[in-house]
């Protein structure tokens, strides 16, 4: 830092500021990939879905954007904090022929079944 | 890490602990951590940027201002004036963060310790300002340019009496202003206008002589011109010669200025203070600062402008406008997202950080600008204390598992606290 003075250069008496900063950096374990091999585990159980602080939700559908015969509604899950958005319904029961996956290593989870998706698998969500 | 070098140690071909353990340097500034734990940040880019911090009063606002302006200065040497501390909150950012709490979330997820930010507070010229008791901080008292004002006498008189014009008669001054500008002291200034105005004898001209000298005396009373008080230069100077206005040279020396304006606000021709420091800031930043970026600060904009009419908001706009050709950016603050002038708000905004507001009018607003759907305007409804719906015209870049990737979307998250300390006002905001 520069010295500062008036126009009749008298200088102008200023503390050094300590110069403490650190630049952000993040540590990477270049092992870790090894450690993020999927550990996927299926279960169908809503209240193991409520142990992780998660909701199942349906969201009504119009014909126009349904993508399967005789589909009403779609599947989501979301982190309990998150807030209610307009036309989701809380539920807690899982339709026939859906479960969740939970990978363990990576810590997230996904619904399954026809009506999570059209490619039949949610998102993945972590939590 | 014992356990690597260990290994290493009793065979060679093990991995030890720098070729296991990689550092990534995050040249972006970090804003926020996403709801995945992902550290969500400001690409670092060739050009300036316009950014609006908006939210309800005890959200945020500030916390996020001092992180940014700190990540500024110290991760992309940039140049930073703080423009209009109202409430002198700036005080504190000049001290290393003391909240335990925020200290162990920087450390954890950006590996960053403490650190104060180099602030040296202005204060505008006034005898009404009161420095606080035992003021340890770097300062300076400031006045504006005796010069400036005399040769833009009506645009400074506007200011100081909006009513009063000099009409034809600030010919009769133009006429005088070299003389008027090499005045030293405020009897001086009253010698030649006594001296030098027509009409000194006889009757004719006393109207005119009347009025300017009328006028003369409305600045002298605001003080604006006070130009007798050897403390409050109106240019400084840096060991390398460079004279400007304080800010600027303040800003050449490695510092970053804060105008300290809880006094200002009250007076008339605080606009025109204003138009008159942002404006020699963004007019010679090219020749004044070649090749770096400046970024001007304003916490609560409605404080500074409210009206497209006013010289602040003009200035303002222009900076927002065409700051990426001086190389100047913009950021504010503001509660008051549908108040803020056209000029100001009209151009374009790179970034806007939104934190809770109740207000269906300024979501609105918000909404409309940067094209969110009904689920994200009600995301900023229902945002938490230092929540943030981050939008963006631009990108966000983001860190995740050691990778770093590009996206446009708005990004929901909670603010990386700053690293200089903050007022607490019961909310920490």
């Amino acid at each position: 830092m520069n010295n500062i003075y008036d126009t009749d250069g008298e200088q102008i008496s200023l503390t050094t500021c300590d110069a403490s900063f650190i630049k952000p950096f993040i540590i990477v374990d270049r092992l870790r990939d090894r450690e993020l091999k999927p550990e996927i585990e299926p279960f169908s159980n809503i209240r193991k879905l409520k142990e992780i602080e998660f909701v199942l939700y349906s969201k009504n559908l119009t014909k126009k954007k349904t993508w399967i015969r005789n589909q009403k509604f779609f599947l989501s899950i979301k982190p309990e904090e998150e807030p209610l958005e307009k036309g989701f319904k809380k539920i807690n029961k899982l339709p026939a022929n859906h479960f969740f996956e939970i990978d363990t290593a990576n810590h997230k989870i996904r619904i399954v079944g026809a009506y999570s998706h059209p490619s039949g698998y949610g998102d993945w969500i972590y939590y | 890490m014992a356990l690597g070098q260990n290994l290493h140690k009793i065979n060679k071909s093990f991995m030890n602990d720098e070729s296991r353990f990689k550092k990534i340097q995050i040249n972006d500034i970090p804003i926020m951590i996403g709801i995945h734990d992902e550290i969500i940040c400001v690409p670092r880019g060739e050009e300036v940027f316009a950014a609006a911090i908006v939210g309800s009063s005890g959200t945020g606002k500030t916390l996020l201002a001092n992180r940014f302006i700190s990540g500024l200065y110290h991760q992309w040497d940039a140049n930073i004036a703080i423009m209009n501390d109202v409430s002198e909150e700036t005080y504190k950012w000049s001290e290393p963060m003391t909240n335990k709490n925020f200290n162990l979330l920087n450390e954890k997820y950006l590996n960053q310790l403490p650190a104060p930010s180099p602030l040296v507070y202005l204060f505008p010229n006034s005898k009404t300002i009161t420095l606080p008791k035992d003021f340890k901080k770097n300062f300076v008292k400031t006045t504006l340019p005796f010069r400036d004002i005399i040769e833009n006498i009506g645009f400074y008189l506007k200011g100081v009496s909006p009513d009063f014009s000099l009409g034809k008669s600030e010919l009769y001054v133009n006429d005088i202003k070299e003389d008027l500008a090499n005045c030293d002291s405020v009897s001086s200034v009253k010698e030649v206008l006594e001296d030098q105005l027509p009409g000194q004898e006889g009757k004719s001209f006393q109207a005119m002589r009347v009025k300017i000298m009328t006028a003369f005396a409305a600045l002298m009373r605001e003080e604006i011109l006070d130009i007798t008080n050897p403390e409050c230069p109106a240019y400084l100077q840096t060991e390398g010669d460079f004279e400007g206005n304080p800010l600027s040279v303040l800003m050449k020396a490695g510092w970053i200025p804060s105008f300290i304006t809880s006094d200002l606000i009250t007076k008339r021709y605080k606009s025109e203070v204003f138009a008159y420091y942002i404006n020699e800031i963004f007019q010679n930043n090219l020749k004044d600062f070649p090749g770096e970026k400046t970024f001007l600060f304003f916490d609560e904009l409605k404080d500074v402008c409210t009206r497209d009419d006013e010289p602040a908001a003009q200035s303002i706009g222009r900076v927002a406008a065409r700051g990426r050709i001086n190389n100047v950016g913009l950021i504010y603050c503001t509660q008051f997202y549908d108040k803020i002038p056209h000029s100001v708000r009209g151009a374009k905004l790179n970034y806007c950080f939104s934190f809770a507001h109740s207000n269906n009018e300024i979501v609105r607003q918000i909404g409309s600008d940067f094209d969110l759907d009904s689920d994200e305007k009600k995301k900023i409804k229902n945002l938490k204390k230092f929540e943030v719906l981050a939008m963006t015209n631009n990108k966000f870049v983001i860190y995740r598992d050691g990778e770093r990737f590009e996206e446009t979307k708005p990004m929901k998250g909670t603010i990386f606290p700053p690293l200089a300390n903050h007022l607490k006002r019961g909310n920490n905001d």
